[in-house]
Formats: C-alpha cells, sequence, structure tokens
C-alpha cells in the first residue's frame, strides 16, 4: 500500500494535476509579494480571488470571450485592493480586522451576485460560459509523460511560470523592487530619502488584487466553466503562507506554492485509489503545518533576545 | 562692501529662523552661517533647538518664519527630497538604514541608476566606489547591514549622503554610539570630507570634541542663539558657561538633616547597551539612607544603563557589585529588588511608568500587586486598592475624574504625579528617580520636589537622575556627575558652582 501511495507521487497524472493547480497559487503570491514585502499584512486573498473567479465567469456569459472574463477578474481584483487600501493607507484601519472583514463578506457578496446575475444557488454553469481553450505543444506530445504532465493546459497556466521569473526580476533588479524591500524594513529611512511609502504600498496592493483577480479566474474559466460558493477553498490563504514562508524572495514562494499544489494534487489522486476522501483532503493543509514547522525551526536560534 | 565679500564666503545662511511646537518656542530667531569647507558645531544642552533647526534645514520641519540662504540663494525645502537636491544631508542619531540588505542596495535606495525599467549595477557600483575612494571610505559594499558594527554603519550613512550628491553634510551627535578609537575614524573622514570641499555641521555636546575638529561654533541655549565664535576666541570653560547657566526660577527647601547608614553600594559597576558597547565604566558611589544623591550628565552619558542595572533591566559586566543593605542584588530580579523595598520612577513615563491604555488604579498599584500588598489569595483586593489609589490621589493631588479613568486622560504632570506617588506612597528604602519632573508645569516640579525632600527627611534614600541641572542643584545633598560611563565627583551641595558642575558634564575637570 506504501508503495502504491509512493508511486503515485511520480505518477504523470499526478504532476500534470500540480501543473496545472499550481496557477492561482503562483499569481497571487507572485503578484502579492510585492505588497507582503513592503510591510502590508494583507490576507484578503480568499476575498480578491473569490471575486476574481465569479468575475471571470460573469465578462465570460456576457461577452463570450474568456479574455475580456480574466480582464475583469483583473480589475474587480484592483477595486478591492484599493478598498484595502483606503481603509489601510488612508484611514490606518488595522489590516488584520480590515482583510478579515473582506474574506468573511466575499462569500455572501458573491453568491448574492450569483443569484442576482444567474438565478441560481450553489453553483452556476452553463454553455455560455466559454473557458479559455487548452493548448498543446509538440516538444511535449512526442513524449507521453510529459504531454500528459505540460500539455492540454490553458494559457494562464505557462503564464503562470512567466509570473516567478518576471517577480524574481521586478524584485532584485528594478528601482521598484529594491524600494519595496527598503520599505518594508524602514518606513522612516526610506521617506528620508524621499521615496513616497505610501505610493508604493499602493501601486503593489493594484498588483496584488490585479494578479489574485487573474488566479481567481484561473479556477472559474480554466477548463470547468463554472463558479461555486466558496470555491477558491482557502487558496487564497495558500498564497499568503506561501509569501510568508517565501520570505520575500519570488524564487521561494514559487517553491513553496508548488509543494502546497503538489499536495493538492496528491490528495485529488489518492482518492481515486479509495483512500478516506475527507483523511486525504487534509493532506494540503497538512503540508502548510509541516512546511511552517519546517521553516520556524530553521529560524529558530535558541531564547529570544529581550531587545 | 567687506559685508557683501563675507557674506559670500557663506555657503549656508539661515537668518531669523523661528520654529514653535504649541506653546514651546523650539527656535526663537536663530541665526546660523556657514563658512564653505568649514566645520561648524553647533553646541548646547538636550533641548536648546539643536535638533529642530537641523530638522528645518533638511527639509523635515517648515519653519514659522525665516529664510534659509543657500549658496546665496533664497530657498524653502517642501520635504526632505528637496533638501537633498539641493545638497544637503543628514546623518541622524538614529540611523536610517535597512537592516536585510545590503551595504551597496542601502547607499543606492532611491537614486538608482537605470538602464531601461532595470537598476544599472555597474554604474551605481562604479559611483559608490569613487566616493569610497575618494574620502578613505572602507566599507563592505555586499555585506548585510545588520551584520556590522555601529561606527561602520554610521560611514555607509555618510556615503549614502555623499553618493546624494551632499555638499553640506549634518552630523547628529555622530559620536555618541562610537568608541574612542571611532570617534578617532570619524574625525579623520571628517577632514577629509572638508578638504575635498565639503562642508559639515556636527550637533555636540562634548566639548573636547569641538576644539578637537571644528572651525566654527554656534551655541544655542533655550532655543535662542547665544552666539557663534571660533576655538580661538574661546576656551573650554568658557563655551561651557554659554551653554549652561541660567536664571533660576525655582527654589526648593532642602532641609539639612542627618543620614543615616550606607543603603546602596556599587562597585565598579561596568554596563554594555543592547550593541555591545560599554556605556558605564567601573562607577563607584554609595546612597546613605535621607541621603538625596543626584546624578547630572548629558543625555547619552551612561545613566540610563547605570540606573537599568541598579534595577535588574539589563545584567553588568563581571566584577560587578551592586549591594544593598549588604546583600548583592546582581542575581535578582526587579520583583525581588521591589520586595526589598526598592522603588523606581523611570524616566518614560507613558511607556515604562504606566499603562496609558489601563485604569488610574491598575496603573498606581503596578509593579507592587505582587511585591507587596493589594493581594487577597486570588483575586485582587478592589477596597484595598481604591483606597490606596485615593491616598495618591490626595496626597499628591492627581486631578482625575475617577479611579477608572484611562491613564491617557490625564495631563502629563498628573501622570508623572501618579507614578512618583506610587513609589513614594510604598515604604521603599531606596528610590531611584529619573527625570522626576520632564515635561510638566511649575507647580507639578515644586510639589514633586518638595515630596522628594519629605521622603529623605524621613530617611528613605534617594538617588535622583536628570537631565536638568539646575534640579540636581536644587535637590541633591551630593552631586556625581557622568561623562561618556565615567562618574566624577561633583561634591557636596554648594561645593562646585553651577558652571564647574556643567564643565563636568562636557568632559572638563576641576
Amino acid at each position: 500500500m506504501l508503495w502504491e501511495i509512493l508511486k503515485t507521487t511520480v505518477y504523470a497524472s499526478t504532476l500534470g494535476i500540480t501543473f496545472r493547480s499550481a496557477a492561482p497559487l503562483l499569481f497571487g503570491s507572485m503578484g502579492g509579494c510585492f505588497n507582503q514585502t513592503s510591510g502590508h499584512n494583507n490576507i484578503a486573498y480568499e476575498c480578491v480571488m473569490l471575486f476574481g473567479a465569479l468575475m471571470g465567469v460573469v465578462g465570460s456569459y456576457y461577452t463570450g470571450s474568456p479574455l475580456v472574463g480574466a480582464l475583469g477578474a483583473m480589475a474587480v481584483g484592483i477595486f478591492i485592493s484599493l478598498i484595502f487600501g483606503l481603509f489601510v493607507i488612508v484611514f490606518h484601519s488595522n489590516s488584520i480586522v480590515v482583510g478579515v472583514a473582506l474574506n468573511s463578506g466575499a462569500w455572501a457578496m458573491t453568491t448574492l451576485l450569483m443569484v442576482t446575475l444567474f438565478g441560481t444557488r450553489g453553483s452556476v454553469t452553463g454553455k455560455d460560459i466559454i473557458s479559455f481553450p487548452y493548448l498543446s505543444f509538440d516538444i511535449f506530445a512526442r513524449v507521453p509523460y510529459l504531454n500528459t504532465v505540460f500539455n492540454n493546459k490553458i494559457i494562464l497556466v505557462y503564464l503562470a511560470y512567466g509570473m516567478i521569473f518576471a517577480a524574481y526580476v521586478v524584485m532584485f533588479k528594478t528601482p521598484f523592487g529594491l524600494r519595496i524591500r527598503g520599505i518594508g524594513q524602514n518606513e522612516a529611512a526610506a521617506e528620508s530619502v524621499g521615496v513616497s511609502v505610501a505610493k508604493y504600498r499602493l501601486i503593489s496592493l493594484a498588483l496584488m488584487g490585479a494578479f489574485v483577480g487573474l488566479g481567481g479566474c484561473c479556477l472559474s474559466i480554466g477548463g470547468l466553466s463554472l463558479f461555486s460558493e466558496s470555491m477558491t477553498s482557502g487558496r487564497g490563504f495558500l498564497c499568503v503562507a506561501s509569501m510568508i514562508i517565501g520570505g520575500g524572495n519570488p524564487l521561494k514562494i514559487a517553491l513553496v506554492a508548488l509543494l502546497f499544489s503538489f499536495s493538492e494534487a496528491m490528495a485529488q489522486i489518492l482518492t481515486t485509489l479509495g483512500l478516506n476522501g475527507l483523511l486525504v483532503s487534509t493532506i494540503p493543509y497538512l503540508a502548510v503545518i509541516v512546511v511552517l514547522f519546517i521553516s520556524g525551526l530553521r529560524a529558530f536560534k535558541g531564547t529570544a533576545e529581550l531587545e | 562692501m567687506k559685508n557683501q565679500r563675507e557674506q559670500d564666503a557663506y555657503i549656508l545662511r539661515m537668518v531669523d529662523i523661528r520654529k514653535t511646537f504649541g506653546e514651546l518656542v523650539a527656535n526663537d530667531d536663530v541665526n546660523l552661517n556657514v563658512k564653505k569647507g568649514s566645520v561648524h558645531a553647533l553646541v548646547g544642552e538636550n533641548g536648546a533647538g539643536k535638533s529642530t533647526l537641523m530638522n528645518i534645514l533638511s527639509g523635515m520641519y517648515r519653519p514659522d518664519s525665516g529664510d534659509i540662504i543657500l549658496n546665496g540663494k533664497r530657498v524653502t525645502f517642501r520635504n526632505s527630497l528637496e533638501a537633498t537636491q539641493a545638497g544637503i544631508g543628514m546623518v541622524h542619531q538614529e540611523f536610517m538604514l535597512y537592516s536585510r540588505l545590503t551595504v551597496f542596495e542601502n547607499i543606492i535606495l532611491g537614486f538608482e541608476y537605470k538602464t531601461g525599467p532595470l537598476i544599472n549595477r555597474q554604474v551605481c557600483r562604479k559611483q559608490v566606489e569613487e566616493i569610497c575612494q575618494k574620502y578613505r571610505f572602507n566599507i563592505p559594499l555586499d555585506e548585510v547591514i545588520k551584520e556590522l558594527p555601529v561606527a561602520m554603519l554610521q560611514q555607509v550613512e555618510i556615503v549614502k549622503a555623499l553618493y546624494r550628491g551632499s555638499d553640506i553634510l549634518i552630523l547628529d551627535e555622530p559620536t555618541s554610539v562610537l568608541t574612542p578609537s571611532g570617534i578617532e575614524g570619524l574625525f579623520d573622514a571628517i577632514r577629509f570630507l572638508v578638504s575635498g570641499g565639503k562642508t559639515i555641521i556636527l550637533i555636540t555636546h562634548k566639548l573636547r570634541e569641538v576644539f578637537e575638529i571644528a572651525d566654527n561654533i554656534t551655541v544655542l541655549k533655550d532655543g535662542k542663539e547665544v552666539g557663534s565664535i571660533t576655538p580661538r576666541e574661546t576656551d573650554q570653560k568658557h563655551l561651557a558657561s554659554m551653554m549652561v547657566g541660567r536664571e533660576v526660577f525655582m527654589q526648593a527647601n532642602r532641609r539639612e538633616h542627618p543620614f543615616g547608614e550606607e543603603l546602596l553600594r556599587v562597585k565598579n559597576l561596568s554596563v554594555k547597551d543592547k550593541d555591545g558597547i560599554l556605556r558605564v565604566k567601573n562607577a563607584s558611589f554609595s546612597v546613605r539612607a535621607g541621603e538625596i544623591v543626584g546624578l547630572a550628565g548629558v543625555a547619552g552619558s551612561g545613566q540610563q544603563q547605570l540606573v537599568e542595572a541598579l534595577f535588574g533591566l539589563r545584567e553588568p559586566e563581571a566584577g560587578s557589585e551592586i549591594t544593598f543593605e549588604g546583600i548583592s542584588l546582581l542575581k535578582m530580579t526587579p520583583a525581588q529588588r521591589r520586595k526589598l523595598g526598592i522603588g523606581y520612577v523611570p524616566q518614560d513615563r507613558m511607556k515604562e511608568g504606566t499603562n496609558p491604555n489601563a485604569s488610574i488604579w491598575e496603573s498606581a498599584i503596578m509593579g507592587y500587586h505582587i511585591a507587596h500588598g493589594f493581594r487577597s489569595k486570588f483575586w485582587l483586593d478592589h477596597k484595598a486598592i481604591d483606597a490606596f489609589t485615593d491616598s495618591i490621589v490626595e496626597e499628591f493631588r492627581v486631578k482625575r475624574q475617577k479611579n477608572t479613568d484611562k491613564v491617557r486622560s490625564l495631563s502629563g504632570g498628573n501622570i508623572q504625579k501618579l507614578v512618583v506617588g506610587r513609589e513614594c506612597l510604598q515604604k521603599n528604602k531606596l528610590l531611584i528617580v529619573e527625570d522626576p519632573t520632564r515635561g510638566i508645569d511649575v507647580g507639578a516640579i515644586e510639589f514633586i520636589w518638595e515630596k522628594i525632600i519629605d521622603l529623605a527627611a524621613q530617611g528613605v534614600a534617594v538617588l535622583l537622575v536628570s537631565h536638568e541641572l539646575n534640579e540636581i542643584l536644587q535637590l541633591s545633598d551630593r552631586i556625581l556627575v557622568a561623562y561618556s560611563g565615567e562618574l566624577a565627583d561633583g561634591g557636596r551641595n554648594g561645593e562646585y558652582t553651577e558652571e564647574q558642575i556643567g564643565y563636568l558634564m562636557l568632559g572638563g575637570s576641576v
């Protein structure tokens, strides 16, 4: 049995699911890592992602174009992140409280919108909702294993991996990234050399909103053409967890996000082996705890200093 | 004509600068004329208005009135960026650095050279290296800030300012964080900078440094400019009397009475601060019952670390001895020290003295809820607490509505009375009092002075640490003077004049 389970870790289908299901996490964490690094305790990812998923469906339904859906998802993400910015940057509200409020309200709001627009509860689907088409590349098609892992994915999945590289370059090679990193470590110092902390935080927030929203629409119009209540089911929090563990380095963050996606894929595959579905579905969350524990151990260097 | 030429020699003139914060006049029509290529020392006591003046120059504050004339042109700075662009760079006392970025990143942040959207590391690097070479700074550009010693960080700050094209560098008490060899290094750097055409404004209150490095001196006192002179026209004693010495408004009624036995005895006490710099060096002194011992000194001379070590908030170096009634205190926690009868009025009443968001009664028993009183088996004894709070309120005339009000609803003077009352009304044998009258009005000051004198008359030993020289002179039976971690004997009350004590505070000897 154990051998069976071990074998599933290298199944082409496992890795294929990993490759695909990492897309929302990668968009979310790569787009959000600047905001995180700039020193915002922003946990509203769940909210933005859920709205992104809904807007993807709505845009696609009314125009027949998944691209419009994706753009709508980005727009609604920016809108929500600016609400967050209004409270946290302008009114100096507690960012965690604002995040919790947005996350809690998201389920109610999206469900209400779904009922209003589509007249159904639970989930909405139909032939009018057009997903992004699947792409296939010949170089992968030649090897069946690679074909399963890398082919038949929507364009957003490939773009998500491009995000890793882009985020890395922006974070470490541009003035924007340098300033964002500086602001997160010493606001007063950044202000003293004429870097506007509010401006950079606002830009980073908009980036977060746009890409978390885009990540959300990967779930709804990434092949299934379906929106259901709370369909993000914790993926927003997985983005937050990846960013915290990755510590501001896009490569590390991506690695953690991939680990989470892998455990999600394992959960799906193991269910088909006849293991208890409920038990198996805890795997991604157990993975979070294990990773947190290990990264905590690494940082633990004895007792804390007084100052 | 001659006057005109003289004015041209000034790279910077600040004319009739005035800045008020509410009632307080921080700068009262101050003038500052700085010659190009000189080291200009700005000296004065704490609160004399030096930092305010420099914050105006660096664009952090805007003056109420007055002009800044830079290279003959009138300028106004709306923010620090504009001051930076005009060539004014400030090295703050608290370093403005990013602890997890490298030295190189710290220097270029905010002023990056670019190719397209990317930082052009080569160009930036070349610029930084050229500056380091020209002014002989030897700093590891690729090290992360938090791994570096303080002296190095200061050099990073200076290079950072130079990289931004600063012609005038303001150094805010740069030597306070440095070791003697670090200070030598800094002065060498300053000399190089000046020979390279830069102008330095040095904020300090250490006389020796002024005479070692400065070309010109401007003295501030209570927000006013007392005078501008060159080191050749003056000597340390004269300069000290310019800085301190003021009219005495308040008079305390000190009472002569016999002292009891020695309660607190400190021998060879050495204390390092959190950065590992030795801030108290081999201090030895004692306090007898009924005696008020005043510890004078400019801020940052080691008083804070000394008091922290006495009260158990910071561990002293090996070889130090602190005894109270013959018992060694070294291994004791603050709570145990309180139990022995040691009270403490901390300097910062909002951060350490009280919890501003707690009620008055909670702050009234803070620190004593375990040590003595107020504790029934499991629950707080609200009757006893209320009675005690009322007694503070009554005896110390704290103006409050009710005991359940938040501490922050009280005025500063009333909070201070609450803290002093709490420590005085416990039957303590020794009271360590830090700046008991900081920032409160005259009436409250006289009242608190009276209470401290009463306490001593009842046989309580008092160690009074204050940055107000007048307070020390008014209250103390015996005076100690701290200067960069060492204690000098300031004599019995009246043995030395105010000027002489002031001179000791600035590193002189009498």
